[in-house]
């Protein structure tokens, strides 16, 4: 029954869109270190193709090729062919399908523990940032200042009453950016003009509606690991570029690094259940993240980002879309 | 360390593209290391014969010349496991499009292997005799919109079917020359 549905049109996208996903991965990933790219403009670019080509790979090679599926294809044309692996039962116990569709639940999982339950949870809990308590006039003039640099509407700020460090934007038309009382009494007023101005940068940038239709990819493609991964290194990458930027236009990277300290998780110890451990494990990897954002601004210039290749960036799309042809 | 060129640039992504076209070469062969005997070209039908050990193949002893169909096959395949099938296709002489397809596989197998001819629309069959066997013969319109017919049957355990861009007289004819007898 498994390796009849693996080989119907629905079993063949699943299979292929995770094949030409970890294809698209490793091409990317060689892409950096053939074209020397450094840059995380460049890398959040680049890491798009992996996440978007392979939703739409095999109903357009079908379209192309509609013998493409067929064992005909698979023999003589084809430079790899997963019925090959997964018709495989080295052991004489489980056939390699089994295996594998296996490993697409867990994912699968993965993704509804670590996407979906959060969201349910939230709603249920009715958890909300806090009520906002209005603006404060120096505030209101840094942003304007900050705005008027980077040429962005001004949005909405509100403060809220937290004993927490809160920095975020809401909205996708209409922009709010929402800050706790905790954080600017933290933070000195260039360190908070950087916090400010990276999330100004994030408005500019559209980063919120970019980060929906990314999610939208990421949740089609909810059994396919690469797109687990890589939807969470395009977010960081996101964040890496806005820092850049923000530098680019403050000229002050030690107030930014000052900023994104604040942000730090306190791990300490605490009782061992699993949910703990879960809250452990996110607030080291957010940690970890928050590290390399610092490293990264002590590495970086003044400058922005770097000019973008189009031409590699395209060999590169060719590439993966090529390749992903032959792979069935 | 010195900036490399455009040029060094695109050859290093260039001999990394090589790389992954090789370990994807690879990993399409290592199958058939771990499992032998599953669907696989033959050169010949004597190896194909000789590798998977197959027994009663069942060849045509005759094909009508003004079909220009050239024999030996032009292409032939055979696997032994998920189960026996054995395919031959035989290409029109100086061309590189298939005329004739002969598929023999196991009448227990799970699934049909999908013939290279591709039949658009199938009329109705209609039972007939090929060497007191019961056989269906099914007029149809192939790829390229060639009319064409499709002879079955089951002989000992075992579904021999062809289809070939020629009439049904000499489909049957073809059919007929691979069983031995009058």
């Amino acid at each position: 029954m498994i390796i009849r549905f693996l080989s119907s049109y629905p079993g063949m996208y699943i299979t292929q869109s995770v094949l030409h996903a970890h294809i698209a991965l490793l091409i990317v990933e060689l892409s950096f270190f053939a074209w020397g790219i450094r840059d995380h403009h460049a890398k959040f670019r680049y890491r798009l193709l992996t996440l978007t080509l392979p939703v739409f790979m095999f109903p357009l090679y079908q379209l192309i090729t509609p013998q493409r599926s067929e064992w005909y294809f698979r023999l003589n044309t084809a430079l790899f062919d997963s019925q090959r692996w997964l018709e495989l039962d080295p052991l004489g116990i489980l056939p390699l399908y089994h295996v594998f569709v296996i490993f697409l639940l867990i994912v699968t999982a993965v993704f509804i523990v670590q996407e979906i339950l959060p969201i349910f949870r939230e709603r249920s809990s009715g958890t909300d940032l806090g009520v906002c308590e209005g603006t404060l006039d120096t505030l209101e003039v840094m942003l304007d200042s900050i705005c008027r640099t980077l040429r962005i509407k001004k949005p909405e700020i509100c403060v809220i009453d937290e004993p927490l460090p809160v920095l975020v934007t809401q909205g996708f038309k209409h922009h709010r950016i929402i800050v706790s009382n905790h954080l600017i009494e933290a933070l000195e007023e260039e360190q908070l003009r950087g916090a400010l101005t990276h999330e100004a940068v994030h408005i500019m940038r559209d980063s919120s509606s970019k980060t929906q239709l990314i999610y939208l990819l990421r949740m089609l493609m909810f059994y396919n690991p690469v797109s687990l991964v890589e939807f969470r290194r395009v977010v960081h990458d996101d964040e890496f570029i806005c820092d850049a930027i923000t530098v680019s236009k403050t000229k002050n990277p030690a107030a930014l690094i000052a900023a994104i300290s604040c942000f730090y998780h306190q791990l300490g110890e605490g009782p061992k259940g699993l949910s703990q451990m879960k809250q452990r494990i996110e607030g080291h990897s957010h940690n970890l993240l928050l590290d390399e954002r610092i490293q990264k601004l002590q590495e970086i210039g003044h400058d922005g980002p770097e000019h973008f290749g189009w031409i590699p960036f395209m060999l590169t799309a060719s590439v993966i879309l090529i390749m992903g042809y032959l792979v069935v | 360390m010195k900036a490399w060129s455009f040029g060094q640039k695109l050859f290093l992504f260039a001999v990394t593209i090589l790389l992954v076209t090789g370990l994807l070469t690879v990993l399409n062969w290592l199958p058939s290391l771990l499992q032998k005997k599953t669907m696989k070209r033959f050169s010949s039908i004597d190896s194909a014969e000789k590798e998977l050990r197959m027994k009663h193949l069942f060849l045509p002893t005759y094909i009508p010349e003004d079909l220009r169909l050239v024999w030996p096959p032009a292409e032939i395949y055979a696997q032994e496991v998920p189960f026996r099938a054995f395919i031959m296709h035989l290409k029109y002489k100086g061309s590189d499009e298939v005329g004739l397809v002969m598929e023999q596989t196991d009448a227990n197998a799970p699934y049909r292997i999908e013939p290279h001819i591709k039949i658009k629309t199938k009329t109705a069959g209609s039972q007939i005799s090929v060497k007191n066997r019961k056989a269906v013969l099914i007029p149809a319109i192939c790829d390229d919109n060639v009319p064409c017919n499709e002879v079955s049957w089951n002989e000992n355990g075992t579904i021999i079917t062809l289809i070939c861009k020629c009439s049904a007289q000499d489909i049957v004819k073809i059919a007929s020359s691979t069983l031995p007898g009058q």
